[in-house]
């Protein structure tokens, strides 16, 4: 996605914005205001969704939940907005690269977060879209159903540096996982760029555009996936995604399964397509090098054991 | 909201918003796309003194994005749906411009009003900005010969003052200072609502019009405009003279360039001025010193500019002659022009073919919302171009011998562009950037940029909320009747549009052309030398030209509506004759190998298929009087014109009825590939892969028209959105253009490229004709392509000229002229598998390839 930083106290600014949705960021009293549009999401879905974030916006803050705390997003009717304390999510944290993010301990409380939200009970009516969103767009892509131009003509291209095997096993898992019928309450987005750092070492994760009822790997995935890709860009250094691997494990209270990688794959795919098919709209080189990192991970059998 | 509003005597309403802004809603029903303009009261005589040049970077940066729309979408979206972008700068005027499919007017709209209100100025894209103005200087001034002559040398050494003397390219070492505070600061002095002028031509209401308008732009907040720096308008003294010499230019040139009032200040003199540059231009080759004189009121056309103006003359001079013989020359003739008497023997082509040219713009769409937009910023005349045939055609001898008298008193500056002798040429080779030096932008004098481009967003949805509209369809109609008229099978388009009847007369060569397409070319030049003799006495009430391809000959051209039994006796003036061979004109190094690449395949295809001939009488014979028959004829009208009107001038066309033995067959070859591989020197080398087209029957003509978008035939195609694929072109037979090969519709991929590149592309082309077969289009693909395709032919109602074309290229091949109307539908059943069988139907069957250029040369083959 297009990320732009720009410091400038007391102004608003966009800090993302492609053909899907966009960000913007302003001062607030006390602290910052986010403002996020949707273009594909259906209002009566997303105020269903902003009825449920705002009966989960004690999670985190109890006793024992650990450091990582709901911020329920408001629907408007055209947008949705978030009072956070720090403006640096951990994208920015982890691309600025001056070590300022506390590894293990960032991964343990997400793991927390996500053990405490996939717990909650499920049948909230927050319309059954079948799975998160992002996953479904990945799946109707594979199909040959994605409705964006520039998505569909990277299909050639994908599929010529997975390989047909490496494309279909992940067409089969992506289907598979969002036809699973043990599902949670999901946060359906649960990436870097959700959750914002830098407040008292809390992670204020921004909830509600994506809630959804789906297979809980489907956000361990998310965020275990995007650690994947930030460690082959060495942002993150291998030992510390060992360490945050495990640390996540020991927060969500379960070690890691094949489900969970093969969710954590689909998302570096997934990235690379949204890049193109949002933002970029070309292939760069770095997008054809993390192609053939996901067919690596497939080949090397990672989702499979 | 707005605040006023005035309605002129045609369809054009002007009204202003609250911040200033000027939206003009010009409605016509003729045509079936839209024009989007936006102008700038700023060109390149509002830059600041030690920033010249800064004008048209400042229109590069312009496209590099806004707060809400990202660098690299704008263009992307509207590459993506057929339409047109551009922008260019001018002395008094920046204008930025849209071709758009009708239902596209509010993104369109929402892109304008971004970048009005908060573009981005970066570091990086003024760097990559500043390193393309600086290759575009480079060529403009140090390769292209004479340099964009007569300006910006003229202009130099006519005016004094900083303001029209400078040079608007620029200058490097200073455009390499810039700041992206400076963009700021230019921004904010110049790109200001009330500064502004919004232009829409096309189907809309002026009520949606003024709706969008103040939907998307009302909200710019409004500010001053920073005052016009005074520009010098006294007459000039003295004259003045100065010589250059340029080692990429063969023949001495030279400019004259008189200081005159603008339309602003004294209209009718120089619309008197206007006519008698194109009187002047009539009088080429009249002497041996002077091959050609070019001569026009304004350095990039007429009404470009307000006061001063120049009446600027380019002559060409003659084989043998000097400079100086040259100017008396055109001396003698501008003096000659004094005297009425002498101007009347000339007067009618000259104001004819100046009035038709006012016509031709009026009636263009996007020449004409160009025109409304450049005459209200400038002149405060939105409707200057409805008015402008009327007032050329009151023009009197009178008025152009008194214009010619003004000129011949008047001082004025004279450049000389003559050859280098000895010195090798310039040419832009090598890796340019590294040979003009890199760009680093200083630190710091950043800060009003940043608050420009990323200030609070107030008033504007954001840039996700603007969808891509579905497409209405083509449900635009073109109606039209099909005849046999005299023997000729014709199709009449009445229109309104103008007063002028657009032509097209298309002769299919058939195997004349096939087996001899240098000899049609020599009947072509024979025609041309002919209508060049015949220009001076048709010029008052037509224009003509003719042109072949090896598959036909066509006179293109169009006459007032009385002059048409003219138009067609002067094409049986030009087809009566024998003529003698002649020299081929000259072409450009692609276009001749593309062209002999077309020869080649043909001469192959005939060979293979052992076609028997056509000269029954010998090779010697000429054999113009066997093409120009009725039977060979398909004939296109488009104009207020009835049938018994038209039926009365073709009586005037004497054509035969048959030539025989023409339309013979051409067999298939039983050979399923051919190959020919031909050395020429250069540096350049063209593969062209020819694939015939089965039996058409059993697959639809919009399958073929989507295929080939998707493949090559668009930008959206998979070899353009390639980047080892610069240079590709993948065509079918499309209806917009189809091609053939002897007669056989032909699908065509061509390669052209560097000794260095061309193994690589080749490669390259190869993996993707595999790589489409085993991933043919998605949904989402097709779906753009149809949006693409739809607009491509909507353009075919922008002008009666590419109107006139559409239905020359349709009859002249058999094509029903309903497809229009008929592909709208079919281009929506277009699905995914239809397009993979279209595909390798297409482009996997019986091909022939020609490779010419440098091929013992070439790197990795």
């Amino acid at each position: 996605m297009v990320n732009q930083t720009v410091q400038l106290p007391g102004l608003g600014r966009e800090t993302a914005v492609n053909d899907i949705a966009s960000s913007f960021i302003i001062t607030a009293a006390d602290g910052y205001e986010i403002r996020q549009q949707f273009s594909r999401v259906s209002a009566s879905h997303s105020y269903k969704r902003g009825q449920v974030t705002h009966e989960l916006r004690n999670v985190g803050h109890g006793e024992g939940d650990g450091p990582a705390v709901v911020v329920a997003g408001r629907f408007t009717g055209f947008e949705w907005i978030f009072s956070v304390r720090s403006e640096s999510t951990l994208v920015d944290g982890v691309l600025a690269g001056d070590g300022g993010i506390e590894w293990p301990a960032v991964s343990h409380a997400a793991g927390n977060f996500l053990k405490t939200l996939h717990s909650r009970d499920k049948d909230h009516d927050v319309s059954d879209t079948g799975g998160p969103e992002p996953y479904l767009r990945l799946d109707a892509w594979f199909r040959g159903l994605s409705p964006d131009f520039h998505g569909a003509h990277f299909t050639p291209v994908v599929r010529e540096v997975l390989g047909d095997s490496v494309w279909n096993t992940l067409a089969a898992w992506c289907e598979s996982l969002l036809a699973a019928s043990s599902t949670t309450l999901c946060h359906g987005q649960f990436g870097m760029g959700s959750i914002h750092v830098g407040y008292e070492s809390v992670l204020e994760v921004l909830t509600g555009p994506a809630l959804c009822v789906g297979h809980p790997s489907l956000d361990i995935g998310y965020f275990l996936g995007e650690l994947l890709e930030m460690s082959r860009a060495e942002r993150i250094n291998p030992e510390e995604l060992q360490l945050s691997i495990q640390a996540f494990e020991d927060g969500y209270g379960r070690g890691l399964v094949p489900d969970d990688f093969r969710a954590a794959i689909l998302r570096i795919l997934m990235h690379q397509h949204d890049f193109v098919a949002y933002a970029a709209h070309e292939v760069t080189p770095e997008i054809v090098e993390n192609l053939r990192f996901v067919r690596y991970l497939v080949e090397s059998g990672m989702g499979s054991r | 909201m707005p605040t006023q509003t005035t309605t002129s005597a045609r369809e054009l309403r002007t009204i202003k918003l609250g911040n200033g802004l000027r939206v003009i809603a010009d409605y016509t029903d003729e045509v079936a796309r839209t024009a989007v303009t936006v102008h700038y009261g700023v060109g390149f005589r509002s830059e600041p003194e030690s920033k010249e040049g800064f004008a048209h970077l400042f229109e590069h940066l312009m496209f590099q994005g806004s707060q809400r729309v990202p660098k690299g979408l704008f263009y992307a979206r509207v590459k993506a749906t057929g339409g047109y972008v551009n922008g260019t700068t001018h002395q008094d005027y920046t204008d930025y411009q849209h071709l758009i499919a009708p239902w596209d007017l509010e993104r369109t709209m929402y892109f304008e009003a971004d970048r009005m209100r908060a573009p981005q100025f970066t570091r990086r894209s003024l760097q990559e900005q500043l390193e393309l103005v600086q290759q575009e200087i480079y060529y403009n001034t140090a390769v292209d010969p004479y340099a964009g002559f007569p300006w910006p040398k003229s202009s130099n050494l006519l005016f004094d003052d900083y303001a029209n003397a400078h040079d608007g390219y620029g200058d490097m070492n200073r455009l390499r200072s810039i700041s992206l505070d400076d963009c700021a600061e230019f921004f904010h002095d110049w790109y200001t609502p009330e500064n502004a002028v919004l232009t829409v031509s096309g189907r809309h209401s002026m009520e949606q019009v003024e709706q969008l308008a103040d939907r998307y732009f009302g909200s710019v907040p409004p500010r001053a405009t920073k005052g016009r720096t005074r520009l010098d308008d006294a007459e000039l003294l003295a004259s003045r003279a100065a010589s250059f010499h340029d080692p990429n230019v063969t023949l001495p040139g030279v400019s004259i360039s008189y200081r005159i009032p603008g339309p602003d200040v004294e209209p009718d003199s120089y619309l008197a001025l206007n006519a008698l540059a194109r009187l002047l231009s009539l009088q080429s080759g009249q002497s041996s010193s002077l091959a050609d004189i070019d001569a026009q009121t304004g350095y990039f056309g007429a009404f470009d500019a307000v006061t001063p103006e120049v009446f600027n003359v380019v002559l060409t001079v003659g084989n043998g002659a000097d400079c100086d013989s040259a100017v008396d020359a055109f001396d003698n003739a501008l003096a000659a022009f004094r005297d009425p008497a002498a101007v009347a023997r000339h007067l009618q082509p000259a104001l004819g073919t100046l009035r038709r040219h006012y016509l031709l713009t009026g009636t263009d769409l996007l020449d004409r919302c160009r025109f409304i937009g450049k005459s209200q910023l400038l002149f405060g005349d939105p409707d200057l171009i409805s008015s402008l045939p009327q007032s050329v055609a009151a023009l009197t001898a009178t008025d152009l011998a008194r214009a010619a008298q003004s000129l011949v008193a008047k001082k004025r500056a004279v450049v000389n562009i003559l050859p280098t002798k000895g010195t090798g040429m310039v040419t832009a080779s090598g890796d340019l950037q590294k040979t003009l030096g890199t760009i680093t932008i200083p630190d710091g004098r950043d800060a009003k940029a940043q608050a420009l481009g990323w200030g609070p967003t107030v008033g504007l949805a954001s840039y996700a909320e603007v969808r891509e509209p579905e497409s209405t369809g083509l449900a635009e109609s073109l109606s039209f009747t099909t005849s046999t008229r005299s023997g000729i099978s014709t199709a009449l388009c009445r229109e309104n549009r103008s007063s002028l009847v657009e032509l097209r007369l298309r002769f299919a060569t058939d195997g004349i052309g096939w087996e001899d397409p240098w000899g049609v070319r020599r009947i072509v030049d024979g025609i041309r030398r002919r209508m060049e003799f015949l220009r001076p006495a048709l010029a008052g009430s037509l224009d003509m030209d003719v042109r072949a391809d090896g598959e036909m000959i066509e006179f293109s051209g169009r006459a007032e509506q009385a002059s048409l039994p003219d138009w067609f006796g002067a094409v049986e003036d030009c087809i009566s004759r024998d003529w003698p061979p002649l020299t081929p004109s000259p072409q450009s190094p692609a276009q001749s190998l593309g062209m002999l690449s077309d020869v080649i395949a043909r001469k192959l295809l005939i060979d293979a298929a052992g076609w028997t001939g056509m000269h029954t009488h010998g090779k010697t014979e000429l054999p113009n009087r066997r093409i120009f028959t009725k039977t060979a004829a398909t004939l296109v009208v488009i104009g207020n014109i009835d049938a018994d009107e038209l039926e009365e001038s073709l009586a005037t066309l004497g054509l035969p009825e048959d030539r025989e033995g023409t339309h013979k067959a051409l067999a298939l070859p039983e050979r399923p590939n051919l190959r020919q591989d031909v050395h020429v020197d250069g540096s350049t080398t063209v593969h062209s892969s020819y694939f015939l087209e089965p039996d058409t029957a059993g697959i639809p003509e919009a399958a073929r028209y989507i295929t080939a978008a998707l493949y090559g035939g668009s930008p959206l195609s998979r070899l353009h959105r390639n980047p080892l694929l610069e240079t590709v072109i993948a065509r079918t037979g499309g209806i917009v253009g189809r091609r053939t090969i002897a007669g056989r519709p032909v699908a065509t991929t061509r390669i052209v490229a560097g000794s260095s590149a061309f193994a690589a592309a080749a490669r390259e082309m190869k993996r993707e004709e595999k790589s489409f077969r085993a991933y043919p289009p998605a949904k989402a693909e097709i779906a753009q392509a149809i949006k693409y395709c739809e607009n491509e032919l909507r353009n075919v109602s922008d002008s009666t000229q590419t109107k006139a074309d559409y239905f020359a290229n349709l009859m002249s091949r058999g094509i029903p002229l309903d497809r229009y109307h008929n592909i709208g539908a079919e281009l929506r059943e277009v699905t995914p598998e239809l397009v993979a069988a279209t595909f390798d139907s297409l482009f996997s069957g019986e091909r022939i390839a020609v490779s010419v250029g440098d091929l013992a040369n070439l790197e990795g083959a």
